[in-house]
């Protein structure tokens, strides 16, 4: 008890209250910036925290991650560009509803969840980080196959109207992922000898690509009276621009889903909120009693992405502190932030360290309170950017664009991509083929090619061959809670097809 | 100009056939060399996602034509209709080329910051803006907000292009 007391007093001392705020400010308009993400945010802070006393550097950086993530959701709702990949998800819902008015409710309902979802994840660090630690290190290459493979199956769901036009985009977005070098034989793969292709295509210019040029060329189709006018209009009816207490009630249960899937997910390492996004996502839709709005402005689709992309950020410390294993990128920085100030994190830092781990839990919750009440703020300011007229804002947007994905790999070959990418977007969008299942088929494909041939690698060296997968707990479980899954929906679609005849 | 939607959904299938037949007979034999005496003990070849993928994009269009055109062929009849416009198709397309000439060329001699204010001025005036003074002064207060941020703020250096440190190196 002493120590949560002295770990509760460290975080919230003056100091580290300014540097929390500082680190969220810092962190929401750069993760807004295209092409800047959270894991950027993070490594860019890195260094200065040498330099600071460990409880005023922890927590900015703390600060710096949670703020990314809300940022990248007010550029993806107000222009189509998800400041970070984690966002690409809010965009789908987000963008449609603001386009009829209703920005300031979507950013706002971004916020509340994203909240949500943080915190939600970090109580779940606080009283589970070791079961659910336990859990996540149970997967093997033959789990994470299945998982990757059944959401892949799952993406049916975000087709749009045409099954096999959304099914040709995932295996396009799959083709992409596979430029590069092999993951076992590290040979070429597609690349036609040019340098920069063996590298791989890197997902940032991919994004802003995708999405945010191609929207822009769409937009600049318009007739030139057109473009003299801003690209929203904000709804002056103050019910337009608030979330209701109904409206949040009714969106809760998925934002409680949504959490707890992102928890799940930031939990096993390398999997990362992107995919926790667009898995939630496709959940919401699946189980919504209003499939057909999402992709409208719904703002459960909003709900789920955001509170699952912000869950990750919590969970993605269980394995970190449970066993010193860094679940993304951002998780690896902040460890070694830690390890600059001499903490060493794992099993036995809950011993060792028991004051800066309680610490660490309430930096987490009141940056999540700072972050609702900034957030606000930020709204407000936005609001007034993107009033600049059309004609000025698209060609701004594709230079910002630009830096930002030149930033992540300092390649010319990036700034190229993404107007490839958007010109690709663009003639897809025109053809009507959704452009999100490409995205999600790129993202998924490495990780689901390089553990199915390892989970090949270790059935020939089994008695029992890839068959041996059924002997992994693990796997069983997930497979069955996968199998009833699937019969579930295929019952409720059948249902519905039923009572849309009836009707 | 009107075009029949399903015309165009024809068209697309047997393109996008088209492209994923070249990509299974061409590209990937063309540019995956798989090692030899590899295979599934081995983990699989390097070549073998890249074919699955294709096959089942190819059976995936197949399937498509031979259900909407071939077992159902009256389908096209009661097909709606689809604007196309040439004004339009002819604007988006200068715009398409002056990004491919900022992208690929532009940065890479000039620099990011020059050629992004040359790019954002005429992008502007093509769009509409005639206002002398705003095409004058917001390209320059955008590239010094990206300027302070990258440059100054996170310790990003943007491409400084191949003219400018020569032209730079001689003074």
């Amino acid at each position: 008890m002493e120590n949560i007391i002295t770990g509760i007093q460290l975080a919230t001392t003056p100091e580290a209250l300014i540097a929390i705020l500082i680190g969220l400010i810092a962190g929401q308009i750069l993760g807004a910036i295209p092409g800047l993400t959270a894991s950027m945010a993070v490594a860019l802070l890195v260094p200065y925290t040498f330099y600071l006393d460990p409880w005023i550097g922890i927590p900015m950086l703390l600060g710096m991650f949670k703020g990314s993530l809300f940022g990248s959701s007010i550029t993806a709702i107000l222009i189509k560009t998800p400041g970070t990949p984690a966002a690409a998800a809010t965009v789908l819902d987000g963008y449609p509803l603001a386009q009829k008015g209703k920005g300031v409710k979507a950013m706002k309902m971004a916020l509340y969840s994203s909240v949500f979802g943080d915190t939600f994840s970090d109580v779940m660090l606080i009283f589970a980080a070791g079961f659910l630690a336990s859990i996540a290190l149970n997967f093997g290459p033959p789990e994470y196959t299945l998982l990757t493979g059944f959401s892949l199956l799952c993406i049916s769901s975000l087709t749009g109207n045409s099954v096999w036009k959304g099914l040709f985009s995932v295996f396009l977005g799959m083709i992409i992922g596979m430029i590069g070098l092999d993951p076992i034989t590290a040979t070429p793969r597609l690349t036609f000898e040019y340098l920069e292709l063996e590298e791989g295509i890197g997902l940032i210019p991919m994004l802003i690509g995708t999405l945010a040029v191609s929207e822009a060329l769409r937009q600049m189709e318009q007739p030139v009276k057109k473009l003299a006018s801003s690209t929203l209009v904000f709804s002056k009816h103050k019910i337009d621009n608030v979330v209701t207490f109904l409206e949040f009630k009714s969106t809760l249960p998925t934002i409680i889903k949504s959490s707890g899937l992102g928890t799940l997910i930031g939990a096993m390492p390398g999997l990362g909120s992107t995919i926790a996004a667009f898995l939630a996502y496709g959940e919401a839709k699946r189980s919504s009693k209003k499939p057909e709005n999402f992709g409208k402005g719904s703002l459960e689709g909003i709900a789920a992405s955001e509170s699952a992309n912000n869950a990750v950020s919590g969970s993605n410390m269980i394995p970190l502190l449970a066993f010193g294993i860094p679940g993304d990128i951002a998780a690896a920085l902040i460890m070694g932030a830690f390890l600059i100030q001499g903490i060493t994190l794992g099993p036995v830092v809950f011993q060792d360290n028991p004051v800066e781990i309680y610490a660490i839990f309430a930096a987490l919750i009141v940056a999540n309170l700072f972050n609702l009440f900034l957030g606000h703020g930020l709204i407000k300011m936005c609001k007034h950017v993107v009033t600049v007229p059309k004609r000025l804002l698209f060609p701004a947007v594709l230079v910002i664009a630009s830096a930002g994905a030149y930033a992540l790999r300092g390649s010319l070959f990036d700034i190229q991509l993404v107007f490839c990418f958007g010109v690709l977007g663009y003639i897809m969008m025109k053809c009507d083929i959704p452009t999100v299942p490409m995205l999600i088929g790129f993202i998924l494909i490495p990780i689901f090619e390089e553990n199915l041939r390892v989970t090949l690698l270790l059935g020939s060296s089994h008695d029992l061959n890839v068959a041996f997968i059924f002997t992994r707990p693990a796997f069983v479980i997930l497979f069955l809670i996968m199998t009833f899954t699937s019969l579930f929906i295929l019952k409720r679609r059948k249902l519905r097809k039923l009572e849309n005849i009836n009707n | 100009m009107i075009i029949n939607k399903n015309f165009h959904e024809k068209t697309l299938i047997l393109i996008l056939l088209g492209i994923t037949l070249s990509f299974i007979f061409w590209i990937i034999p063309e540019s995956i060399e798989d090692p030899e005496n590899f295979g599934l003990q081995d983990g699989l070849n390097p070549s073998f996602a890249p074919y699955l993928i294709g096959f089942f994009a190819f059976f995936t269009l197949v399937f498509e034509y031979v259900k909407n055109y071939i077992l159902n062929p009256k389908i096209g009849l009661t097909s709606e209709k689809k604007s196309f416009s040439k004004e339009v198709f002819y604007r988006i397309i200068k715009i398409i080329i002056v990004c491919l000439f900022y992208s690929f060329f532009l940065i890479e001699t000039i620099g990011f910051y020059l050629a992004s204010l040359i790019f954002i001025t005429l992008l502007s005036f093509f769009l509409g803006e005639k206002r002398v003074l705003i095409l004058f002064f917001f390209p320059i207060l955008l590239m010094s907000i990206v300027f302070v941020s990258f440059e100054i703020g996170f310790n990003i250096f943007l491409p400084e292009g191949i003219i400018l440190p020569q032209l730079l190196s001689i003074f």
